[in-house]
């Protein structure tokens, strides 16, 4: 019992009481600090997250404004695949108006930082003049029309034919497009995002074909506000002339054998326009462009005649605003150096109206035979110019990004290593370029963008977006090394042996390029066809020959027969002959020879 | 031998007690003052940070709001001089094909009764002006400023008040100082200054 006392007398005292407190007054303190330092940590984050928000949606501005300038959309990913940088994630959406004017609105997430950007910018020379000849319903061209290119700046079309530049066409629609036999297209087809291309036998197409990403819209036909004169049926033997300035007609009836000179620089505004049998139209832009506005009808007799005093053709300009369902008929005898744009319209385009320049209609009625050259000075030859900016401002946070302020990554349920950076998350666009690749080989490309790799590219020769040219040296058609024959292209294209063999035949007789090309043509053509086009082509240039022998799609039959059609033979053919591998059969080769 | 009892010697010496209560006093007296210390550093640190945070979101708005604005429309266009109220408008993004701006906004300094003031008002003058005062903890003068025709801060501007805009071609300075006498007297001063361009 002693002991047990002893025992507790001896744990009295109170340090412990000190020692627990001591702890607790520093716990306390500890756990303010503690407080304070997480407070400010996360108002300094806060803080530094929005500021980041605000750099990212900049560069985002930044990548699509600068896309703008090579003929992007400036679409650059979407809230749904955002495009990744460093550390966030953000996507631009580009709104393209009626008026050319372009709104991009960068939306960037950063920790718990947002922010949303937008600017307004004007890119230089974007219009519908770049969709070449596009029609928006269904396009069906009759047989035997040639479609191609030339670039007024550069020199004449005929000064172009069968250069790079008569190869440069491009043809499209927001529907399908049917090309019939004999139909020569000089260029590329773009058909509708669901749209589809036939192409008939005996047709040559010597660019891609691809669909477009999305429809194309085209913008009304803004009239000006010209008060309209009474209408005027003139059939004088003196020319009317309509004076430079603003000038309104409610209707102009151009009698037979009547002329009516429209004298630049005019905008000229007609509710209807009717050239009679042997009226003719002039524009005389000698002092300035002719701009003219067709409310209505535009009916050009068969045998009525339309010229232009100059062959600028962004100086003749034809706006048919007339209503949906209409059709207007340009039936003259002409070489109109001019663009035509009726959105609404049922253009009806006779053989013997030879346009040069562009066309884009609802849609298109191009008669057999039909000729049309597109002027590649009208489409945008961007350069790298970057567009013209209009205005910049701070914009409201969408709700659903303003809503939650977690990391960006997992509120949108997304992994950043499964996404792309900005350059890589521009909106796929139809690619057409001819580049040096890495092994020093030109070669071209047509299709989309996201299927092609840039890496590839050595050198770029020149390049096109959408039918917008971003990058075409001005000396192109003079560079000997880039002016590539069309025909070869045609051989590099995808197309079939037999299609290859059709569109040859078609455009016989081939360029001793061409047909060196085909015979070297990997994948190779069929024997047949080959022979079919070699013998179509008789007789062959040496380098064709060469190229014949070591061909892999003739057996030493079909060599025989080529030999023997081009003999005697040069020299340095027959010690090919000789040498080659696997070598002639000893009959044929015995047939060879004996023919020399 | 039987064992002393230690109970009847248990117990502390007058001296052991009052050395006891000399340290225990002396423990408390520390604590507290230096929990008293730790609450004023926080209570300054706090008071700090709040009115940090207050410049820094004023100066943010005032900031956004310059830099979407069109620097020709900037009023006063006076260049390298300082100010204490600026006038802007702002685009509004795209209507009907073209670019539509703001109607006319103020942002402007208000020193009433040695308390300033930072006003923000739209269509000012006009009858459907509309105002808001973003923040009213301004100071009189800019820190260490004072009203003697010098340039006691050493900031290039002579008797500059506590909001002030000095233009520089397409470049805006703006400078901020929120002051405020806390319940203890103490006098919290916290100055921000903020370089903007005119970005239309």
């Amino acid at each position: 019992m002693r002991t047990r006392l002893r025992s507790r007398l001896a744990r009295r005292g109170s340090a412990l009481v000190f020692a627990v407190m001591s702890v607790m007054v520093v716990s306390i303190l500890a756990a303010g600090f503690l407080q304070l330092s997480m407070g400010v940590t996360r108002r300094l984050n806060g803080y530094s997250d929005t500021q980041q928000a605000i750099n990212l949606a900049e560069a985002g501005l930044a990548e699509a404004y600068s896309g703008l300038a090579v003929a992007r959309t400036g679409n650059v990913g979407t809230m749904e695949a955002p495009a990744v940088m460093g550390g966030g994630l953000l996507w631009v959406e580009a709104e393209h108006h009626a008026s050319g004017l372009v709104e991009l609105e960068c939306t960037a997430m950063y920790g718990t930082g947002r922010a949303t950007l937008g600017l307004v910018c004007e890119p230089v020379g974007l219009g519908v003049a770049s969709l070449g000849f596009f029609t928006e319903e269904d396009l069906r061209l009759n047989p035997d029309v040639r479609l191609d290119s030339y670039d007024s700046q550069v020199g004449t079309y005929a000064d172009q034919m069968n250069t790079a530049l008569n190869n440069k066409g491009t043809i499209g629609s927001n529907g399908d497009v049917s090309v019939a036999s004999g139909n020569t297209i000089m260029g590329d087809i773009v058909y509708g995002p669901t749209g589809k291309l036939s192409v008939a036998s005996g047709s040559v197409v010597t660019g891609g074909s691809s669909a477009r990403p999305e429809e194309e819209v085209l913008p009304p036909v803004v009239v000006p506000d010209i008060p309209l004169q009474k209408a005027v049926k003139y059939s004088s033997g003196t020319p009317m002339v309509v004076p430079p300035g603003q000038v309104g007609y409610a209707g102009l009836d151009i009698g037979k054998n009547t002329t009516l000179i429209l004298k630049g620089p005019l905008d000229l505004v007609v509710n209807s326009l009717i050239l009679r049998l042997g009226a003719q139209l002039v524009f005389d832009t000698s002092a300035g462009p002719v701009q003219l506005f067709v409310n209505e009808s535009l009916d050009f007799s068969t045998s009525s005649v339309v010229t232009t005093s100059s062959q600028v053709t962004s100086d003749s300009l034809i706006f048919v605003a007339a209503p949906e369902g209409k059709s207007v008929n340009f039936g003259a005898k002409s070489q109109f150096y001019g663009f035509i744009y009726a959105p609404e319209a049922d253009v009806h385009l006779s053989a013997q109206y030879e346009l040069y320049g562009g066309l884009v209609c609802k849609e298109l009625q191009l008669a057999a035979q039909g000729k049309m050259h597109y002027d590649l000075s009208l489409g945008a030859t961007l350069s790298g110019q970057l567009p013209i900016l209009h205005s910049w401002r701070v914009v409201d946070l969408p709700q659903q990004v303003a809503a939650r302020r977690i990391d960006p990554f997992q509120l949108l349920g997304l992994d950043p290593n499964e996404l792309l950076p900005p350059a890589q998350s521009h909106q796929d666009q139809v690619l057409d370029i001819r580049y040096v690749d890495t092994d020093g080989r030109t070669t071209s490309y047509f299709g989309l963008e996201s299927d092609f790799d840039w890496s590839i590219v050595g050198s770029l020769l020149y390049g096109v977006r959408d039918g917008v040219a971003f990058y075409l040296p001005e000396d192109y058609a003079l560079r000997g090394d880039l002016a590539d024959d069309p025909l070869v292209d045609l051989v590099d294209s995808s197309l079939s042996s037999k299609q290859l063999r059709d569109a040859l035949l078609a455009a016989s007789p081939c360029s001793a390029e061409s047909l060196t090309a085909a015979c070297l043509r990997d994948p190779p053509m069929s024997t047949s066809d080959l022979k079919s086009v070699l013998d179509a082509n008789d007789p062959l240039a040496p380098q064709t020959l060469l190229a014949a022998v070591d061909s892999t799609s003739l057996d030493s039959s079909a060599l025989k027969d080529v030999l023997l059609a081009n003999s005697p033979l040069p020299v340095e053919v027959l010690d090919a002959v000789l040498l080659r591998d696997p070598p002639l059969s000893l009959s044929d080769l015995t047939k060879v020879l004996t023919s020399q | 031998m039987r064992a002393p009892h230690r109970t009847a010697r248990s117990g502390w010496t007058l001296i052991e007690v009052v050395l006891a209560s000399t340290f225990t006093v002396g423990v408390f007296a520390k604590a507290a003052f230096v929990m008293e210390s730790a609450l004023g550093l926080a209570s300054d640190e706090t008071a700090s940070m709040h009115y940090e945070d207050q410049a820094r979101r004023v100066m943010d708005r005032i900031g956004l709001a310059i830099m979407g604005s069109d620097r020709d429309t900037l009023f006063p266009q006076i260049e390298e001089l300082h100010t204490n109220s600026i006038r802007y408008s702002f685009s509004l993004g795209l209507e009907d094909g073209e670019v539509v701006w703001s109607s006319p906004e103020e942002i402007r300094f208000l020193n009433a009764a040695g308390t300033g003031a930072i006003e923000w008002r739209e269509n000012p003058g006009a009858a459907e002006e509309r105002r808001v005062v973003w923040s009213n903890l301004v100071s009189p003068l800019l820190e260490g400023e004072e009203v003697n025709g010098l340039d006691d801060n050493g900031n290039g501007l002579i008797d500059e008040d506590g909001l002030s805009f000095v233009l520089e071609g397409n470049r805006i300075v703006i400078r901020l100082t929120l002051r405020r006498p806390e319940v203890d007297g103490r006098l919290v001063v916290e100055s921000v200054e903020h370089v903007v361009y005119c970005r239309n």
